[in-house]
C-alpha cells in the first residue's frame, strides 16, 4: 500500500452562470465536477482521462487549488486544503506546480526565459543557496535545454523546447506535485515522446508526483501508474493502469479503448521482428 | 430534371489515375528570400482509393492540399505539374480554378467550427456550394442538401437544416462539412485533419462515415493528418512528408511494415499505442 | 423571447427613472435659487415666495421630484386659483427665459436635430462602411492609405475646425453653397439642401473617420476566419465570397456603436448646430446652459438620456436577430 500524496474526497464543482448581461437575468447552474474522490500515490502518477466536457480540465484546475470546489475535500499530505488560509496557500503553491497545454502562451514573451523560470522563486520568496542564475542553469540542463540560452525569449524556441521550459519553471520552486494539464498534447508525436520520456526521468531522479490529464488514451499510458477515467463530470472507472487498459470493466472506458485508432497488429509485428532482425532493437 | 443530381455522374473507373502530382514545389517570398515550403513532391491517386498524407507540423502537408485546390495563401507560387484526370490545374486562371473547386475537389478541414459561417443556416451554406456549380432553384438545392445531411446520417435532416452551426456537435458539424464536400459528388475529396479536432469516440465515427461514403461514391480521397494510427486505417497508400519533403511513400502496409525511411521509423516508435507491438511480440516469442 | 423582452423593457424604465432622480437632484437642488432668478433685479421677498409657493419650490425634494415626475406623464398645475397655469402631459416646466413650456420649446427644435442626424448617419454611414471595405480589401495598397489618411485627420480635427474651414472654403472663398438659413423643405427644396450639406458633412467626416477604421478592422479580421477559406473552397467566386461571407460578420458589430452615435445626435449635436445658427435642440442645449435655463437643461438632458437608453434597448433587441448565437442562447 503507497502512501497518497494528494488524495480528493467527494469533490464537486457547480458553475453558475447568468443568463446575460441585462438587469433581472435568470442564472443556469452546471455541475462540471461531479462527486469525484481519488488519491495521487506518493512518486507515482495519476492519469485522468477523458473526452470534451468530462470534467477533467476543472479538476485539473481545483487539484491545483486555480478554482475552489463546490463540495469535498482536498488533502496534501495529510493537511486539508480545501480552503487554506494565506501561509498554507503559499506553502501548497510550492509543493505543487502546473504545466499547461500550449507552452507559448503560458510563456510571456517579453521575459527571458531565465526571468520566467525565477519567476516562481519570486512569488514565494525563496532565494536559492547556489543562487538564481545558477539554479536556472541548474533546471535548463535537468530539462534537457542548453544553459547558455538563459537569456533568450520564448519565441527562439520551439515547441517542445517551450513545453520543457514550462517544466523547468515548474520545478523551480522543488514541488512534490506536478499537475500537467495537457501537457503534450500541442506537441509532435516525436516532440511528445521526448517530453514524455523527460517527465518519467524527472521522477525517477526527484521523486515527484505527477497528475497527468489528457484526451490520448495512448500517452497516458506512456506515463500513469493508476489512471481514473472520466465521463460528464463523474469518474466513471479508475485503477492500475494495467487494469484499465488490459481488463476494463466499465462501458465507457471500453468504448473509448475500442475507439482509439491502432495500427493493423500484423503490420506492426511484422516491423518489430525486421527491426529486431536488422539488430535495430535490443 | 431529377432532385438527387441533374448532371451525368461520371462513373470512376476503378485503379484509374485520378490525380497525378510531380515535383510539385510550394514558394513563399520572405524578407530572407524564398522559401519552398513544399519541394519537389510526386505522387498519384487512383480512384476509388485513399492517399494518406503523414508529416509532423511544418512537414507541408496542408500546403500540398491548398495547392491542389489553388487555394494558397497570399505570395505562395506552385510550380511542377498536377493534373486531374489528365488535365493540368496548375496552368489555370483563378477562375477557371473556381469551377474545379467544390464540384471536381471538395475540401474538408480541421476545425468544423470555424469553417462555418456562424451567421447563416447550415443548410443556406449546402445550398450555396450546390447552386454555385449547378444553379437551379432554391428549392430543389434545398432537397439536395436535407438528401446530402441525410447521408451523413444527420438525424432529422429536414428540420436541422435550418439550424445554425453552433447548434451543433463537434461530430454533427463535421457531418455538415462532409456534406457540404459531397453534395456535389466530387472526383476527388481532401480531408486536411477532418477528425484532428474531435473526440476519439467521434472521430471513430468520422473515420466510419467517409469510409462508407466513399464505397458509395467511389471518390479518391486525400487524407492528410499527422496521426499514424488514423492514417494506418483510412488509407491505401501512404505518403510521408517531412520538413517540405517527401521522406517515404508506399502501399500502406509496406509504410507500416516495412518503413525504409529512418524517419518513418522513429515516428513509429514514438507513437503513443494503448497496446504496445513490443510486449506482443514478446508474448508470440 | 417574450421574457427576455420584456425583462430588457424593465431594465431601461429602470435605468431612466435613476436619470431623472440625479439630473434633477444636480440641477434643482445644487443651482442657485431659480425663484430669484425669475424674480429678476427688481424683486420682493414677498415675491420670490410667491414665484416659490407656485412652483413648488417650498417643498420637500422626495415630493417636489414627485411633482415633476407626475408632470412628465400627466401633466401639472402651477400655483392656485385664478393664477392656475396648466401644463399639459408630457409637461417639462416652463423656461425661466422665456416662459415656454419646455416641451414645446423641444418640439418645435427636435426636426431640425432629426434632419441633420438622418442626413449625416447616411453620409457617414456610407463614407465609414464604404472605406472601410476598400481599405480592407486594397489591404497595404495606395487605397488603403490614402483612406487611412483621412480617417485620422477626420478623427483628429475637431468638429468646429472642420465646419469652420469648410464654411470659409465652401461658402466665403468658392462661394459653392450659400450661408446656411433656415429654410423649410417646402419653401425651397434647394436652399434646404444646400442649407443642410455642411453640417451633414462636418458630421459625417468625424464618424465616418471612426466607422471606416472599425469596419477595416473588422473586415480584415473576417477575411482571415477560416470559413472564408471553405467558401472559396465551394468554388464561390470572390466578389460572392466577400458580399455573402465577409459582410455580416463583419457589419453586425457596427450596429451597437451605430444605434449609440445615432442616438446621441438625435439630442442636438451641439457645436455643429451653433456654429452653423441651426435652431436644433443642440442649440437650445448650449443657450439654456449659457444662459443657465434649468428647466429647459432638465428638459435637453432627459430626453438625451432616454434617447441613449432605448437606443440601447433597441439594438440589443436589433442583435437577437442579426447574430443568429445570441439570438438562440436568449431564446
Amino acid at each position: 500500500m503507497t502512501e497518497s500524496i494528494l488524495s480528493a474526497k467527494h469533490v464537486s464543482k457547480v458553475f453558475v452562470t447568468r443568463g446575460d448581461g441585462a438587469v433581472f437575468a435568470g442564472t443556469t447552474r452546471f455541475t462540471a465536477v461531479d462527486d469525484v474522490s481519488f488519491e495521487v500515490p506518493r512518486g507515482k502518477t495519476l492519469g485522468i482521462v477523458g473526452e470534451s466536457g468530462s470534467g477533467k480540465s476543472t479538476t485539473a484546475r481545483i487539484v491545483a487549488k486555480l478554482i475552489d470546489p463546490t463540495e469535498g475535500t482536498l488533502e496534501f499530505e495529510g493537511d486539508d486544503v480545501t480552503k487554506p488560509s494565506g501561509r498554507a496557500l503559499a506553502a501548497f503553491r510550492s509543493n505543487v506546480q502546473v504545466v499547461f497545454q500550449d507552452p507559448f502562451s503560458s510563456l510571456n514573451p517579453r521575459h527571458t526565459v531565465e526571468k520566467i523560470i525565477s519567476a516562481p522563486l519570486d512569488y514565494q520568496g525563496i532565494t536559492p543557496k547556489q543562487g538564481k542564475r545558477a539554479l536556472v542553469r541548474e533546471l535548463l540542463e535537468r530539462v534537457g535545454l542548453n544553459a547558455d540560452h538563459a537569456q533568450r525569449y520564448p519565441g527562439q524556441f520551439s515547441g517542445g523546447q517551450a513545453q520543457r521550459i514550462g517544466i523547468a519553471r515548474a520545478l523551480a520552486v522543488s514541488p512534490k506535485l506536478v499537475i500537467c494539464d495537457e501537457a503534450v498534447s500541442a506537441l509532435d508525436v516525436s516532440v511528445q515522446a521526448r517530453v514524455i520520456n523527460l517527465l518519467n526521468e524527472l521522477q525517477a531522479e526527484l521523486g515527484l508526483s505527477y497528475v497527468f490529464i489528457a484526451h490520448d488514451l495512448a500517452v497516458v499510458r506512456q506515463i500513469a501508474d493508476t489512471v481514473a477515467v472520466m465521463s460528464k463530470g463523474r469518474i466513471v472507472e479508475q485503477g492500475d493502469r494495467d487494469a484499465i487498459f488490459g481488463h476494463p470493466q466499465h462501458e465507457y472506458t471500453k468504448t473509448l479503448l475500442a475507439a482509439v485508432p491502432q495500427i493493423n497488429p500484423e503490420w506492426e509485428l511484422e516491423r518489430v521482428r525486421m527491426l529486431a532482425a536488422e539488430g535495430a532493437v535490443e | 430534371m431529377s432532385i438527387t443530381s441533374p448532371r451525368t455522374i461520371s462513373i470512376p473507373v476503378p485503379g484509374a489515375t485520378l490525380l497525378e502530382v510531380e515535383h510539385l514545389t510550394v514558394t513563399f517570398p520572405t524578407s530572407a528570400g524564398p522559401v519552398e515550403v513544399v519541394q519537389d513532391a510526386s505522387f498519384r491517386v487512383e480512384a476509388g482509393d485513399t492517399l494518406g498524407i503523414v508529416g509532423e507540423s511544418g512537414s507541408g502537408k496542408s500546403m500540398t492540399s491548398l495547392a491542389i485546390m489553388g487555394l494558397l495563401p497570399r505570395g505562395g507560387t506552385a510550380t511542377g505539374s498536377i493534373r486531374l484526370n489528365g488535365h493540368e490545374l496548375l496552368a489555370r486562371s483563378d477562375r477557371e480554378m473556381r469551377r474545379v473547386r467544390g464540384d471536381k475537389v471538395a475540401m474538408v478541414f480541421q476545425d468544423p467550427l470555424s469553417s462555418l459561417n456562424p451567421y447563416y443556416t447550415v443548410g443556406r451554406q449546402i445550398e450555396e456550394a450546390y447552386r454555385a456549380h449547378n444553379g437551379g432553384s432554391r428549392k430543389n438545392a434545398r432537397n439536395v442538401t436535407i438528401e446530402a445531411l441525410e447521408r451523413v446520417r444527420i438525424a432529422d435532416a429536414s428540420r436541422r437544416v435550418d439550424h445554425y452551426p453552433h447548434q451543433f456537435s463537434g461530430g454533427m458539424r463535421q457531418r455538415i462539412m462532409i456534406a457540404m464536400a459531397l453534395c456535389l459528388e466530387p472526383d476527388l475529396l481532401i480531408a486536411d485533419e477532418p477528425t484532428t479536432a474531435l473526440d476519439v469516440t467521434v472521430q471513430a465515427q468520422i473515420l466510419e462515415l467517409l469510409a462508407e461514403l466513399q464505397r458509395e461514391t467511389g471518390t479518391g480521397m486525400i487524407f492528410i493528418t499527422h496521426d499514424l494510427a488514423v492514417v494506418s486505417q483510412v488509407a491505401d497508400d501512404v505518403l510521408v512528408m517531412k520538413d517540405g519533403r517527401q521522406v517515404e511513400r508506399g502501399t500502406a502496409e509496406q509504410i507500416f511494415s516495412r518503413p525504409q525511411a529512418q524517419y518513418t521509423r522513429a515516428l513509429l516508435a514514438a507513437l503513443p499505442r494503448i497496446d504496445d507491438p513490443f510486449d506482443r511480440l514478446k508474448g508470440t516469442s | 423571447m417574450l421574457f427576455y423582452f420584456a425583462r430588457r423593457i424593465l431594465a431601461a424604465i429602470g435605468v431612466l427613472l435613476l436619470i431623472s432622480l440625479f439630473t434633477y437632484a444636480i440641477f434643482f437642488l445644487l443651482s442657485p435659487d431659480p425663484a430669484v432668478q425669475i424674480c429678476g433685479k427688481t424683486c420682493t421677498p414677498e415675491r420670490i415666495d410667491q414665484i416659490r409657493s407656485q412652483l413648488g419650490l417650498d417643498l420637500p425634494f422626495w415630493q417636489q421630484y414627485w411633482q415633476f415626475l407626475s408632470g412628465i406623464f400627466t401633466g401639472r398645475t402651477y400655483g392656485e386659483g385664478a393664477a392656475a397655469i396648466q401644463c399639459a402631459a408630457p409637461c417639462l416646466g416652463f423656461s425661466f427665459q422665456t416662459n415656454e413650456p419646455v416641451t414645446d420649446m423641444i418640439t418645435t427644435r427636435m426636426p431640425v436635430s432629426i434632419t441633420v442626424a438622418v442626413g449625416a448617419a447616411v453620409l457617414w454611414m456610407l463614407a465609414g462602411i464604404g472605406g472601410g471595405l476598400l481599405s480592407a480589401v486594397k489591404q497595404g495598397t495606395g487605397w488603403d492609405r490614402g483612406v487611412m489618411m483621412t480617417a485620422l485627420a477626420g478623427i483628429s480635427l475637431p468638429n468646429y475646425f472642420v465646419a469652420l474651414l469648410l464654411q470659409y472654403v465652401l461658402v466665403v472663398q468658392l462661394r459653392w453653397l450659400p450661408f446656411p438659413q433656415s429654410v423649410q423643405f417646402a419653401e425651397d427644396p434647394l436652399l434646404w439642401f444646400q442649407s443642410y450639406l455642411m453640417p451633414w458633412l462636418v458630421l459625417a467626416f468625424g464618424y465616418a473617420a471612426m466607422y471606416s477604421r472599425i469596419v477595416r478592422t473588422n473586415v480584415i479580421d473576417t477575411l482571415g476566419q477560416n470559413f472564408m477559406r471553405t467558401a472559396r473552397a465551394k468554388g464561390l467566386d470572390a466578389p460572392l465570397v466577400l458580399r455573402r461571407h465577409a459582410l455580416r460578420p463583419s457589419l453586425t458589430p457596427v450596429v451597437t456603436l451605430f444605434g449609440m452615435d445615432f442616438a446621441g445626435l438625435l439630442g442636438g449635436a451641439l457645436i455643429t448646430e451653433t456654429v452653423f445658427g441651426l435652431n436644433g435642440v443642440g442649440k437650445l442645449t448650449a443657450d439654456s446652459i449659457a444662459k443657465n435655463d434649468q428647466p429647459v437643461i432638465m428638459g435637453v438632458t432627459l430626453l438625451a438620456a432616454g434617447l441613449v437608453v432605448i437606443a440601447n434597448m433597441l439594438v440589443d433587441v436589433a442583435y437577437t436577430y442579426l447574430d443568429p448565437r445570441v439570438r438562440v442562447k436568449s431564446a
